[in-house]
């Protein structure tokens, strides 16, 4: 069963991901912000991660390039919204393998991770 | 209304956007305050984010559009592009009240009455006129604020185009060379929607892809140009490539948002099996989703076997990677509505969630989803509180048993083990209820944290400039208290913004500082919860109190003649009385400050006024952490119990002498050079007499607000946290009396209320 680490300082997308995909027979994990991430990434190893960009305490690209400093194979999916074209840029120059941007609907999401995953 | 939010998302949502509109509200206020604190701004700008995010998620557009323009505004402020201005912070707080109420839309379900791109229009003339020395930015925010424009601006979108157009060009000429010398090398041509948002990042994407499968030798718009993140519509590119076409191919079909795709001389297109708003659904379906839905939908006989054998058939002309999903070919083959795919889309979705939940290896991934709080109703707390109280009842009256078993058997071994029970059940019950009154603690940030923008904008209103500091808003107290103290609390800081603080000219005449400052604080205090308004206005003026008070018809010339000070502030909580100049719209009307007061002695609290003229005023609120449980002293009246609230008590004394003093009439006793008025429970509330009279030995000095009076009762019975119980409908109000409770013994005491006991003895 591939892990998934859904990170958003947004419960109400952390819950509305993790619906998404537990149906689909995934293991969900949250994380709120980008330094509870490292963490949680450090220690369950996450197949995938998927990660918000604007949150507090770290942000989502700094624990982009944390993530991959640990991991250079990390698989990490962007969350992003409108009005962020040049740090989604950033975010795939730095390693990012994809990103979705809200709203989303669960097929992009589950397509995403099947791409990555396969 | 209806919003893509099912009931179980609904309380997070609400908790959650609640959560940032308070954010936004405090921030606003204290940006005009601090001026640009940038992590302020920060969270500012996060907070209108995640709103527009969740917001974009249930499909609420207006909701989004509005936060966005809010959004820009915050980035612009951080990037020093935009002034912060009083107007500023008005339209953004005015905003804040638009994002509520399109919030409350979805919680109510119904459509709220406001105007979204009235709104957003006041926004736009606004930025007009404070950014002109700007221009560039403020272009670029009204631009940004069109959420439909995708973020590119038209100027962009020309030389996007002219760019496009020369690329073409170009091909065309290099086409031409590249039959001639490179069979080898690889010709690439892709096409990236033009509603992607970030289409420099795909074209990023693709980039990776292409240097991954070999050598670039050609690649328009070039990869500064890409990593400039400026939009791309097209990308052209030739490689020498070190994999195999298939695999080239298949990678960069992998990237989402691709329109069209030139490979060699084929050419894919992908817009036309992507069904309109979303983007990349097609490419990643996975087969067995699609059977289920069509295996369901057979089995509820919506689609007839043929139908679905006609329309995998039709599913299978699409390149593989880009077929469109079963449930889109069925609609748009007009064989079912948009409707009833959804539902049986939503319908195989549980059940494959009921296979996985129930089945065995899903524990797992269940311990994830449990979350560590629990969401339970006030209803049963209010339950579990008066179960806790029932206990507590019974724990009182098994200590008495108890003492009449040590009286009568002390030394017994049963009464050594029932000593032994009934301390720890009494322990027990003590954890219990300090657990219960636990989790029902709210802290008082709950009512608080409205008020710095109701002061900002009462202050505005008025012309005043008041600071507003709140200390202490972590305190917790139960949340029936808290329901309870919130309108007391408006009143009194609207009496400090109307009435306590001065204009800024007088406060400048008066030497004092021009920004006038109200202090709200909460704090616990032996068992109670304090809280205190303060202002550091004009004070109270006793002369006009009392004037109002004669003109009113309160007291008279003489009894204000020989008033106290102390007591004459007092005579504010009378009703009718107002001595503003003016009646305003924020107070003035001369009600409130007695239903204040009773209000909060309802909840068996008191209120006390202090105040220096000119220095300001404050209002001292005391109040029970809790309205379920109140710790009373118990009296004795002619066989009667009352309970009087410890919070009002504030000495006993035995009476020695019982040869009362009168002062015009009325019974009085003189302690410690201080002159007590006395009530007589007995008389006021008309308790039958014994056949012989009884000696009223001792009296019990409460206070409320400053006022202190003697109540006289026969003896003293003792301390005990009572229960309360309400009179209910049938009993109804009386006067002196709040409600009752059982007690150890299992007689009935009523519990006292004070104000009204004075009030009462008055009339008597």
């Amino acid at each position: 069963m591939a892990k998934i680490l859904v990170v958003d300082d947004a419960e109400f997308l952390r819950v509305r991901i993790s619906k998404m995909l537990v149906g689909d027979g995934y293991e969900v994990i949250e994380a709120e912000n980008g330094l509870l991430a490292l963490n949680a990434y450090k220690a369950q190893k996450p197949d995938v991660v998927l990660m918000d960009i604007t949150m507090p305490e770290m942000d989502g690209l700094t624990a982009l390039r944390e993530i991959l400093a640990v991991d250079s194979g990390a698989k990490v999916i962007m969350l992003t919204a409108l009005g962020q074209e040049s740090v989604v840029l950033e975010a795939i120059k730095s390693g990012a393998k994809d990103f979705i941007v809200k709203p989303f609907e669960r097929d992009r999401v589950v397509g995403a991770l099947q791409k990555l995953i396969g | 209304m209806v919003f893509d939010i099912s009931e179980d998302e609904l309380p997070i949502f609400q908790a959650e956007t609640e959560d940032h509109l308070t954010t936004l509200e405090d921030g606003l206020v204290r940006l005009e305050q601090d001026d640009r604190d940038p992590e302020l701004l920060q969270a500012l700008f996060r907070s209108a984010h995640t709103i527009k995010g969740t917001a974009g998620m249930i499909g609420h557009k207006r909701l989004v559009e509005i936060t966005h323009v809010l959004e820009n505004a915050f980035d612009a402020v951080r990037k020093s592009q935009l002034p912060i201005s009083t107007n500023l912070i008005d339209l953004c707080l005015d905003t804040v009240d638009i994002l509520r109420s399109l919030r409350d839309e979805v919680i109510t379900s119904e459509a709220s009455a406001c105007d979204v791109p009235q709104m957003i229009e006041s926004f736009r003339t606004f930025l007009d006129s404070t950014m002109d020395s700007t221009k560039e930015q403020k272009s670029k925010i009204e631009e940004n604020s069109k959420t439909k424009s995708q973020g590119v601006t038209p100027v962009e979108k020309v030389s996007e185009i002219k760019q496009a157009e020369e690329i073409k060009g170009k091909i065309v000429t290099n086409e031409l060379s590249d039959l001639k010398n490179a069979n080898n090398e690889l010709h690439i041509e892709v096409d990236i929607s033009s509603t992607s948002v970030a289409s420099a990042a795909r074209a990023f994407q693709i980039l990776m892809v292409l240097q991954s499968a070999g050598e670039i030798v050609h690649l328009i718009p070039t990869q500064k140009t890409i990593e400039s993140a400026a939009p791309v519509g097209h990308l052209s590119a030739r490689i020498i490539p070190s994999k195999s076409e298939e695999e080239i191919k298949k990678e960069i079909l992998g990237v989402p948002e691709i329109d069209r795709l030139v490979f060699k001389n084929e050419v894919i297109s992908l817009v036309e099996a992507r069904s309109g708003e979303n983007n990349s659904k097609a490419a990643t379906q996975p087969e067995f989703e699609v059977s289920r839905l069509g295996e369901y939908l057979l089995s509820k006989n919506f689609i007839t076997a043929d139908e679905l054998k006609t329309v995998l058939e039709k599913q299978k002309t699409y390149p593989p990677d880009s077929a469109p999903l079963l449930g889109q070919l069925l609609v748009s083959m007009g064989l079912l509505t948009q409707s009833v795919v959804d539902h049986a889309i939503e319908e195989t979705m549980n059940q494959k969630r009921t296979a996985i939940l129930t089945g065995g290896d899903s524990t797992k991934s269940g311990d994830h989803l449990i979350d560590r709080t629990v969401r339970t109703s006030v209803e049963r707390l209010d339950a579990l509180m008066n179960l806790v109280g029932e206990l507590i009842t019974d724990r009182n009256r098994l200590i008495k048993i108890h003492s009449a078993f040590e009286r009568d058997f002390r030394g017994n071994e049963n009464t050594n083990t029932l000593s032994e029970a009934v301390v720890h059940i009494g322990r027990i019950t003590d954890q219990l209820q300090e657990e219960v009154m636990h989790i029902r603690m709210l802290p008082v940030a709950n009512v608080f944290k409205k008020f710095p923008r109701m002061v900002r904008d009462m202050a505005q209103k008025v012309g005043k400039e008041i600071d507003l500091v709140i200390r202490g808003q972590e305190t917790e107290l139960d949340r029936s208290v808290i329901e309870e103290i919130n309108d007391p609390l408006i009143h009194l800081i609207r009496n400090s913004v109307d009435h306590g603080i001065e204009s800024p000219e007088k406060r400048l005449e008066d030497g004092k500082e021009k920004r006038g400052t109200i202090i709200l604080s909460a704090r616990h205090d032996q068992g109670r919860i304090v809280i205190t308004v303060e202002d550091d206005g004009g004070g109270i003026n006793i002369d006009k109190i009392k004037a109002a008070s004669i003109r009113k018809g309160v007291i008279t010339q003489a009894e204000a003649d020989g008033m106290s000070d102390d007591k004459a502030i007092d005579l504010i909580f009378e009703s009718g009385l107002s001595t503003a100049a003016k009646v305003t719209d924020i107070s003035g009307r001369g009600v409130g400050m007695d239903i204040v007061r009773s209000n909060i002695e309802r909840l068996n609290g008191s209120i006390l006024v202090d105040s220096v003229p000119g220095k300001g005023s404050q209002f001292q609120i005391i109040l029970p952490l809790t309205l379920a449980i109140v710790p009373t002293l118990l009296v004795k009246v002619r066989e009667s119990v009352f309970a009087i609230p410890l919070v009002t008590v504030v000495e006993t004394q035995k009476l020695i002498d019982q040869k009362f003093q009168t002062v015009n009439g009325k019974s009085v006793v003189v302690l410690r050079e201080k002159i007590i008025p006395l009530i007589k429970l007995a008389d006021v509330f008309d308790l039958a007499a014994d056949k012989h009279e009884t000696n009223f030995s001792y009296v019990v000095v409460v206070r409320t607000s400053k006022q202190e009076v003697g109540i006289i009762v026969e003896h003293l019975v003792g301390e005990e946290e009572v229960v309360v119980k309400s009179f209910g409908h049938v009993i109804g109000e009386i006067q002196g009396v709040s409600s009752a409770a059982i007690l150890g013994d299992g007689q009935i005491a009523l519990i006292v209320d004070v104000q009204g006991l004075i009030k009462l003895s008055a009339n008597h």
